[in-house]
């Protein structure tokens, strides 16, 4: 737990005596709980640890990236070329770019989190600039880091602080002060910083604050100059339009004065011939220096760096960020820009700059950009890798996306690893659907990274949807895991999720919601337990003879489940016998179904028998009486109901038998009621608490004999019969 | 033009680690004259911590500007919360004043009202004409709270209860369809309306299947109904939304079978919120169109108004609508999202959804009535 990586560690105090059992979660999760014996038979979960939690930016990031992901990934499924596939990354990349901005000016509730989406844009940017950009287009890389330097500048500070740090501070002593701006502290070293890097525009804020360039204001009029305001309008002219070369990645200017990149390296040599020349006119410099030395030193300086001596660009560079920015801009030839020279130049201000024996002093994410631009700048796979695992985990899964874009990262990131299986990009979109697992909120974004794991995916979503917390009997969420479960074909973990959505219910008493969701997980068993209560309240009824038949209404709340069940065969058609195999089959299925086919039965038979109380008149009364006969040979016929109720049934129905005129019962249906009544009566007789029920068998007996007798009468004298 | 829409919600704070139930506000910049939206600014007024899974809310406004949101929670808790809004056009946001349910202070709380069903509340709907709140829970249990009811007369929850099948049911879905009768879906399968005058039920056929739609007959359990609503003016009236994106349009003399129905592809999300659209042009439809959001990220519209092969034409232009063979109302997409649509609320042409990524869409239609 207290290994690297590990964002923090919680304590969990434990009772004296006790004991702090441990048990996986899902995902980053661990769970904890306190056992005080050796055998602990409910065990209680007091606490838990998760690492690597998602802040609200980053939620925000892997919700928007999600649909790309997919997109981009279901893409390079379809058969694409080269071309078409670099031009999905390269959209990809720009439209993940956006989200990760957006991100990072979303107002947020902690800073951690935007501090870690924040490290991500910058890194993703120059991964995109060196893996994307530069690949595809020829040119110079200068501009577009000028533009990255800017945009992530409080990120990218060296040990003296960042620019940006150093002009707000400037500016803000410019507004409180009295004084002249150019007497302030560290006047000259932020504007030299700032052309240094490429910020011009800010150079010349600054150098319109100094006292000369005001007075100058003021006096346009008189045309009087003196040395310092020339020289600072001179300067100021230089900065107005220093050769700009096109970014890479294609983004414009409002100006317009991008140049591409044959033109920028001519204009760039006049551009800093016209800063030698104006160093080289010792007539202003020595009146200026007469009369402002601090200006004159500050100028000369500053015109040195512009003119690209490199001695000035690496004293004033505060890290060696600065240092190469510098050396692009200025101290180099124009072509050290481009992708082939760019990572000699980044190696060089490296060694320049950092001992090989001190580590470096500079902060966390510069010195992990120690390792990443070289490594981008020379589409060293290998090096990227090292320095991005240093990165989030979001990072981490969605770098390889970028590195395919180059031949050389395809290859390094498919070499299937030893003893994993996998490779390389499977296991980082791994660690990262790992890390969503165990929250509510983005469980089902690690569902959709899962199937782009071709060799642990299925496991991983297999354990993911097996543990969801649907403890708390959530429909909804096991609906959607239900329907995530068909998504992917896992029939076994819809079954389990079935089941423990059904055992829920069923501890709670709520035997509806119990039967409905173990019939959807097929289990018949469980679902023929679950409804055992409402049986025994069922026989508790029939044994009451005295009382007659008395409808169960819980039992009509359940038709609409008892109906969903495999359709019932046909029992209209009991009057004909049933082929052996149909019989057998039909018996296995009610048998098969326990107290649901009963209660399917019963059902029937309860509404028959309303239907018999209620009817007015005599078409009604057979009708009724007939679907009463179908569901009796159903349930005692075919031993639908349990053996116990058989005598119960048919003496509740012997109104029905002696009403129905003719009879409903054909001389082969008593055969075998009389049979089961047999069997009933030798039930009956085995059990001494049974004893008092032989006045019963006697009763259903004698009702089913003057059947006999009739169906006899029916067979030989039928026109007698139906004349009576 | 500045808009102001305030509404309720009921959540999961992942940061913090609480249920909550907050009133936000959009603030919402329009020109209305090219039905353009400029911007629209979330606000959070207040927001308060939640015992448990907020399961069911109902938000009911009365004309002396007092509004009155109860919720359900999953631990079978109804809670209650007060505030007034003001009349005034132009008022500002910091004129809505919170009341408490209990004392009629200022101080405004949530607070927890009754603890009257043993499991999930599936649904709370507010009877302004009876003051009288309905709750339905899983438990099989439907409750009448009185508005007034005081949770501090020690009296049981007996005496509120309306009806208790002891778990031989489980209610998914409730809402007052007139004064005196209500409706609800439950594991029994199709609707049952409520006469709370004579303390009768009525219940669907079942032949017409579990959730209505023909296509589901014979599916068993896994498709059941999940979401009821009742037309407002038309008594009558009802939609449910259920499994499989099945939504239909029932008339609650159950007479015939549902007047309309719509079910989605196989392994379509469940409808889990459903609403009539009162923004449509009466025609010939049987059914004025109704909306549903889905748990696989679609808010969607139904039209029953017949259409012809020019409008199927049409559709083939527009990626955004399809058609679905098996039914027989025409469904657009008005969202679709990555993740579930949690639940949406309509108020003529405009529309505020919440979705599970955390986020809340404001929708705002072209008008159709004219």
């Amino acid at each position: 737990m207290a290994s690297e990586g590990v964002a923090g560690t919680t304590y969990f105090p434990c009772r004296p005596g006790c004991q702090i059992d441990f048990r996986w979660g899902l995902g980053r999760d661990l769970l904890l709980a306190e056992t005080s014996g050796p055998i602990q038979t409910t065990e209680s979960t007091f606490g838990g640890a998760q690492w690597d939690e998602p802040s609200s930016a980053q939620r925000q990031v892997a919700y928007d990236t999600m649909k790309l992901h997919r997109a981009l990934h279901t893409q390079a499924m379809s058969e694409q070329d080269k071309a078409a596939r670099l031009q999905s990354i390269t959209e990809y990349s720009q439209e993940v770019a956006s989200v990760l901005l957006a991100a990072c000016d979303r107002p947020a509730s902690t800073d951690h989190g935007q501090q870690a989406v924040k490290e991500d844009c910058c890194a993703w940017e120059l991964l995109q600039l060196f893996y994307l950009f530069a690949l595809r287009y020829e040119g110079s890389v200068t501009q577009d880091l000028v533009m990255w330097m800017k945009k992530h500048n409080s990120l990218l500070r060296g040990p003296e602080g960042s620019v940006r740090e150093a002009f707000a501070e400037l500016c803000g002593g410019i507004e409180d002060e009295q004084a002249a701006a150019q007497t302030l502290p560290g006047y000259w070293q932020v504007i030299q910083r700032l052309v240094l890097i490429g910020w011009t525009d800010d150079a010349r804020d600054l150098l319109y604050v100094h006292s000369e360039t005001q007075s100058t204001e003021d006096r346009q009029s008189m045309q009087a100059e003196n040395a310092a305001s020339h020289l600072l309008a001179q300067t100021d002219a230089l900065l107005r339009r220093p050769p700009q070369v096109q970014p890479l990645s294609g983004q414009h200017n409002a100006a317009g004065t991008f140049l591409p990149f044959p033109d920028y390296a001519d204009a760039r040599d006049r551009w800093k011939a016209d800063c030698l020349r104006l160093l080289d006119s010792p007539h202003w410099w020595d009146d200026c220096q007469a009369m402002a030395p601090d200006t004159a030193q500050g100028l000369r300086i500053t015109l040195s760096i512009m003119s690209g001596n490199r001695d000035e660009i690496n004293n004033i560079a505060a890290s060696w960020l600065e240092l190469l920015m510098g050396m692009l801009l200025y101290g180099l030839p124009a072509k050290a820009g481009t992708r082939h020279n760019i990572g000699s130049m980044i190696t060089q201000c490296l060694n320049q700059r950092l001992s090989p024996a001190s580590p470096s002093p500079y902060g966390h994410y510069l010195t992990l950009m120690e390792e990443l631009l070289p490594g981008a700048a020379e589409l060293d796979t290998a090096k990227v890798l090292a320095a991005g695992s240093q990165l989030s985990l979001w990072f981490k899964a969605h770098m390889p996306d970028i590195l395919t874009a180059a031949p050389q990262g395809k290859s390094a990131l498919q070499t299937t690893l030893e003893h994993d299986g996998g490779d390389l990009t499977e296991k980082l979109i791994l660690a990262y659907a790992h890390s969503l697992m165990p929250y509510p909120t983005t469980w089902h974004v690690a569902a959709a990274y899962l199937p782009w794991c071709p060799c642990h995916g299925a496991e991983a979503m297999e354990q993911l949807l097996s543990q969801m917390p649907l403890t708390q009997g959530d429909t909804r969420l096991a609906n959607q895991v239900l329907h995530e479960c068909q998504l992917y074909g896992l029939p076994q973990v819809a079954v389990g999720v079935c089941r423990q959505m059904g055992v829920h219910h069923w501890q709670a008493g709520r035997t509806a919601a119990a039967i409905s969701w173990f019939i959807r997980g097929h289990d018949d068993s469980r679902a023929s337990e679950a409804a055992a209560p409402l049986v025994r309240q069922i026989e508790d009824m029939l044994a009451n003879t005295s009382a007659g038949f008395q409808p169960t209404p819980a039992l009509e709340n359940l038709e609409g489940l008892l109906n969903s069940l495999a359709p019932a065969e046909a029992p209209a058609n009991m009057a004909e016998p049933l082929q052996s195999h149909q019989q057998r089959k039909a018996d296995s299925c009610l048998q098969h179904r326990g107290s649901l086919g009963f209660l399917q039965g019963f059902l029937k038979l309860q509404k028959a028998m309303t239907c018999m109380t209620e009817a007015k008149d005599h078409r009604q009364v057979q009708s009724a009486a007939a679907s009463v006969r179908d569901m009796v040979m159903v349930l005692v016929g075919r031993k639908a109901a349990p053996q116990r109720m058989w005598l119960h049934l048919l003496f509740h129905v012997i109104p029905v038998i002696e009403a129905s005129h003719p009879p409903v019962f054909s001389h082969k249906d008593t055969q075998l009621l009389l049979t089961r009544l047999q069997e009933a009566a030798v039930w009956i007789s085995k059990d001494s608490h049974h004893q008092h029920q032989q006045h019963e068998v006697m009763t259903v007996r004698l009702a089913l004999a003057r059947i006999v007798a009739h169906a006899h009468l029916n067979a030989f004298q039928p026109t007698i019969a139906a004349e009576a | 033009m500045l808009a102001h829409r305030l509404f309720v919600t009921g959540g999961w704070r992942q940061d913090f680690r609480q249920h909550t139930v907050s009133i936000a506000d959009f603030e919402v910049t329009s020109i209305p004259s090219q039905e353009k939206v400029l911007n629209v600014h979330k606000q959070v007024l207040t927001d308060f911590g939640h015992r448990g899974r907020v399961t069911c809310l109902q938000v009911k406004q009365w004309a002396d500007g007092n509004v009155m949101v109860v919720t359900g929670s999953a631990q079978g808790a109804v809670s209650r919360m007060r505030f007034r809004v003001p009349l005034a056009p132009g008022s500002a946001l910091d004129q809505i004043q919170m009341v408490d349910p209990d004392t009629d202070t200022d101080a405004g709380i949530l607070c927890r009202w009754q603890h009257c069903h043993t499991d999930t509340i599936a649904a709370v709907d507010i009877n302004a004409e009876k003051q009288q709140v309905l709750t339905a829970g899983i438990d099989g249990q439907l409750h009448l709270l009185p508005l007034d009811w005081d949770p501090g007369s020690a009296a049981s929850t007996s005496q509120t209860c309306y009806s208790d099948q002891k778990g031989y049911v489980s209610y998914f879905a409730a809402q007052w369809s007139s004064m005196d009768t209500f409706v609800t879906a439950s594991t029994t399968g199709g609707l049952q309306v409520w006469d709370t005058r004579k303390r009768s039920c009525r219940q669907s056929d079942l032949k017409w299947g579990l959730t209505g739609a023909p296509q589901d007959i014979g599916k068993g359990t896994a498709r059941q109904i999940y979401s009821v609503a009742t037309h407002p003016s038309q008594p009558d009236k009802c939609v449910s939304g259920g499994s499989n994106e099945t939504v239909a349009v029932w008339d609650l003399r159950f007479a015939a079978a549902p007047v309309a129905a719509s079910t989605g592809k196989q392994n379509a999300g469940d409808v889990w919120q459903v609403q009539f659209d009162a923004d449509y042009e009466s025609g010939t439809a049987p059914s004025p169109p109704i909306l549903f959001c889905t748990d696989d990220g679609n808010l969607c519209r139904v039209d029953w108004a017949g259409h012809g092969a020019a409008a199927l034409n049409q559709m083939q232009d527009n990626e955004q609508q399809r058609y679905n063979s098996s039914s027989n109302g025409h469904v657009s997409d008005l969202l679709t999202e990555a993740s579930t649509v949690h639940g949406f609320d309509v108020d003529g042409t405009d529309i505020v959804a919440v979705v599970e990524q955390e986020c809340m869409c404001y929708i705002k239609r072209r008008s159709q009535t004219f």
